[in-house]
C-alpha cells in the first residue's frame, strides 16, 4: 500500500505515490543546485517541469492514473542525471562529481528483511553490504566476544528506529546511491552509443584497441579508489566496534556498580575501608563514565563518518553539552583526587625503633616464618589478610635481618618499623615475633592498612647476639637476612643451619670446621 | 584522461551552432529542437538543452512566445532574434573552416 500525493507540474495536475513522489523532488532538488543564478535557476527549473509534466502525460493515460517510481527513473533516464545539466559554459568547474542532492543515509531497522529486529538489514543497507555478511559478523561477534554480541544486538534493537513510512525506507536505503548508479548506467549508454560511432567513423581497430588501454587504465585507478574506500570504511567500522564496547561494558558496569551492594561479600571490607570518604560512591562512578565514555562517543561518530563518507554530528548545542559535561567531570575527579589524596600523601619519613633484650641460656636459633596463623579467611591472595575483627590488613614481605654483635651479655632485638606517616607509626605497622623457649621466630611479612596511598614502608629487624654465645640461624632465615655498613661480616650460604659464635668482630662456625 | 568527457566536450561545443540553426527553419518549441537533436545523436539526454537554451535567450540570440497546447502544459516557441541569424552566420562558418582544417589534419596523419 503507498500513499498517493497531488502535485502539479506547469499547471498540469498529476496523482503520483509517495516513494515516486520521494524520488522526483529529490532529482528536482538536485537539478536545482547545479544553477547558481537565481533568475536563470528559476526560468531553466520552470522549463524543464513543463518537459517533466510532457513525459509524464505519455504515461498517464487518464486522470486517474497515478505515476509511479517506474515512469518517474524511465523520465530521468530521458532527461539525464543531474550532472548532465550543466551549461558548455561554466561545465569545466562543475565536472567534479557533486552528491548535493542526496538524501542523508539513515540507520534504520529494516521490517522487510527481518529475522529478530530487522537490525542486521539495517545495517546491510547502511554499510551497502549484503545482509548475509552483516549476519555472519554477528555470529562472529557472539562467539568470539563471549556473548557481547548479544548485548550490542539488544542495544541496537531497542535505539535504532523501524523504519515505517516510504520516506524512513528511502532514507535507509539511502537514493543517494541511486543517484551515482543512474550515473553510472549513463555512462554506460553513452559508451555504448559512442563505441557505434566509433566503428563507423574509424575503421581502424589499432585505435579501438588503444582506447581500450585507456580505459583499462582508468579501470585500475578506479580499483585503487575503491580499494581505499574499503579499507576507509573497515578503520571506520572497527573504530565504531571499538568504540561500542567499550560504550556498552562501560554502560552496563555503571549500572551495576550503582545498584550493586559492594559491602556485601569478602570484597566489601576492604571496599568499605579504602572509600570512606564521604563522596557517594555514584558520583564518581558517573565521572569516570563520562571521563572516558564522551571521548569513546566522538571515536564511535568518527568511525560513523568514515563508514558512510559524510561527516555526521550531533549538532553544535549537543557538542557544547557534552564538552561541558565533560569538562565538569574532569574537575570534579580532579578535586576528588586533591581533596581524597591529600591525608594520604605529604607526610615525612618516620622511623620508630623498639627495643627488648633476652638472656637465652642455651643456643639460640633464629627462624623465620611464613605463615599467617590468624587469618580468618585463609588466604594470602592479593596480599589481604582479614583478621577476627573482619578487619583488613595488606601484607608486606619488605622485612630485613641484620646481624650486630652486642655490647652486653644480653640478646637484644630492635624492631625498626618505617613509613611515611606522621604519627602512629607503631599502629598503623603491625610486626610481631615470638620466643619459644631457646629458639627466636619472626615473621617474613608485616601487616599495614591498606588505606594509605604512599606507603612504602618497611620493617629492619636488628639482632644483636653477645660475644662467645652460640647461635644458629635457619634456613628459614636466608630470605630475609641482610648485611649493612657496621654488621657482623656476611653469613656465608653455607653457615645456615651450623652452630656460630662471635669472637672478637668476626664470625666463627665451629660446626662448620668439624664437617670440613 | 577520460574519452567520454572529450566526446562530450566535441559535442556539446557545437550544440549551440545545431541549435541555432534547428531554429533557422523556423519557430519551433523544446521537443521539437530535442527531437531533431537526439535523432541525429547530438544530445543523448534532454536535460543539457534547457540550460543551454536559457543562456541563448538572455543573450537575446532566441526569443520565444508561449502558446496553449491541448495536450499538455502551454509550450515555449522559440525563434532565431536578428542578432541570432548574425551569430549563426558567423558560427557556420567558422565550422566550416574548422571542418575543412580538422579533415586536412586528420586525414594527413592517417
Amino acid at each position: 500500500m503507498n500513499k498517493t500525493v497531488s502535485i502539479h507540474l506547469a499547471g498540469t495536475f498529476f496523482h503520483i505515490d509517495e516513494i515516486a513522489y520521494e524520488r522526483l523532488s529529490q532529482y528536482l532538488e538536485s537539478i536545482k543546485k547545479r544553477f547558481t543564478n537565481e533568475a536563470e535557476r528559476l526560468e531553466i527549473m520552470n522549463d524543464i517541469e513543463a518537459r517533466i509534466a510532457e513525459l509524464f502525460l505519455e504515461k498517464v493515460k487518464n486522470e486517474r492514473q497515478v505515476v509511479n517510481l517506474a515512469d518517474v527513473e524511465e523520465m530521468i533516464a530521458v532527461m539525464g542525471a543531474p550532472e548532465d545539466y550543466t551549461d558548455a559554459e561554466n561545465d569545466t568547474q562543475k565536472r567534479e562529481k557533486t552528491y548535493e542532492g542526496q538524501i542523508p543515509k539513515r540507520l534504520f531497522r529494516d521490517p522487510d528483511s527481518k529475522i529478530l529486529g530487522g537490525v542486521s538489514g539495517g545495517l546491510a543497507h547502511y554499510f551497502g553490504m549484503d545482509v548475509v555478511w552483516v549476519r555472519l559478523i554477528w555470529v562472529l561477534l557472539v562467539l568470539a566476544g563471549f556473548g557481547s554480541g548479544i548485548i550490542l544486538y539488544v542495544v541496537l534493537w531497542a535505539i535504532v528506529p523501524e523504519a515505517h513510512s516510504t520516506s524512513e525506507k528511502l532514507a535507509m536505503k539511502g537514493f543517494s546511491a541511486n543517484i551515482s548508479n543512474i550515473e553510472k548506467k549513463f555512462k554506460k549508454k553513452i559508451e555504448q552509443a559512442t563505441d557505434k560511432i566509433n566503428q563507423t567513423d574509424f575503421s581502424d581497430t589499432g585505435k579501438q584497441m588503444k582506447e581500450g588501454v585507456r580505459s583499462g587504465l582508468s579501470g585500475l585507478g578506479e580499483i585503487v579508489q575503491t580499494l581505499v574506500q574499503i579499507v576507509v570504511k573497515f578503520i571506520g567500522f572497527i573504530l565504531v566496534l571499538i568504540a561500542l564496547g567499550v560504550l556498552v561494558s562501560m554502560t552496563v558496569s555503571f549500572f551495576v556498580g550503582l545498584f550493586m551492594n559492594f559491602t556485601d561479600g569478602p570484597w566489601g571490607l576492604v571496599f568499605d575501608q579504602v572509600t570512606e570518604s564521604s563522596w557517594p560512591i555514584w558520583s564518581i562512578f558517573l565521572a569516570v563514565f563520562l571521563v572516558v565514555g564522551i571521548p569513546f562517543f566522538y571515536l564511535f561518530q568518527s568511525g560513523l563518518s568514515l563508514i558512510s563518507g559524510a561527516m555526521r554530528s550531533v549538532g553544535k548545542i549537543a557538542n557544547l553539552v557534552l564538552l561541558a559535561f565533560w569538562l565538569a567531570a574532569v574537575s570534579f575527579l580532579i578535586a576528588f583526587a586533591i581533596i581524597e589524596g591529600e591525608p594520604r600523601t605529604f607526610h615525612a619519613y618516620n622511623e620508630l625503633s623498639k627495643s627488648e633484650s633476652f638472656a637465652f641460656q642455651d643456643t639460640l636459633v633464629v627462624k623465620v616464618s611464613s605463615d599467617h596463623q590468624d587469618s580468618d579467611f585463609a588466604q594470602h591472595r592479593f596480599g589481604l589478610i582479614v583478621d577476627k575483627d573482619r578487619h583488613v590488613s595488606h601484607m608486606e614481605h619488605d622485612v630485613t635481618l641484620r646481624l650486630l654483635k652486642s655490647e652486653d651479655s644480653l640478646v637484644q632485638v630492635k624492631i625498626i618499623k618505617k613509613g611515611y606517616e606522621a604519627e602512629n607509626l607503631d599502629n598503623k605497622i603491625y610486626f610481631d615475633y615470638q620466643i619459644e623457649e631457646n629458639t627466636l621466630v619472626f615473621n617474613d611479612y608485616f601487616l599495614t592498612e591498606i588505606k594509605r596511598v604512599n606507603q612504602s614502608e618497611s620493617v629492619e629487624i636488628l639482632l644483636y647476639v653477645p660475644e662467645n654465645r652460640p647461635f644458629k640461624l635457619d634456613p628459614s632465615a636466608r630470605a630475609i637476612y641482610r648485611q649493612r655498613d657496621g654488621d657482623l661480616p656476611y653469613v656465608s650460604f653455607d653457615w645456615y643451619g651450623e652452630i656460630l659464635e662471635i669472637k672478637e668482630d668476626l664470625l666463627n662456625c665451629s660446626t662448620c670446621e668439624e664437617a670440613a | 584522461m577520460n574519452i567520454e568527457n572529450t566526446k562530450a566536450q566535441m559535442r556539446k561545443g557545437v550544440l549551440e551552432l545545431c541549435i541555432l540553426s534547428v531554429l533557422s527553419e523556423g519557430e519551433k518549441y523544446a521537443s521539437e529542437i530535442l527531437d531533431t537533436l537526439k535523432g541525429n545523436k547530438m544530445l543523448v539526454v534532454e536535460g543539457t538543452l534547457y540550460p543551454l537554451l536559457t543562456r541563448l535567450k538572455n543573450d537575446n540570440l532566441l526569443k520565444y512566445r508561449w502558446e496553449e497546447s491541448l495536450s499538455g502544459p502551454p509550450r515555449k516557441y522559440y525563434e532565431l532574434t536578428p542578432e541570432g541569424e548574425k551569430t549563426l552566420e558567423e558560427l557556420r562558418a567558422s565550422w566550416d573552416e574548422l571542418v575543412t582544417s580538422v579533415s586536412k589534419i586528420t586525414n594527413k596523419n592517417r
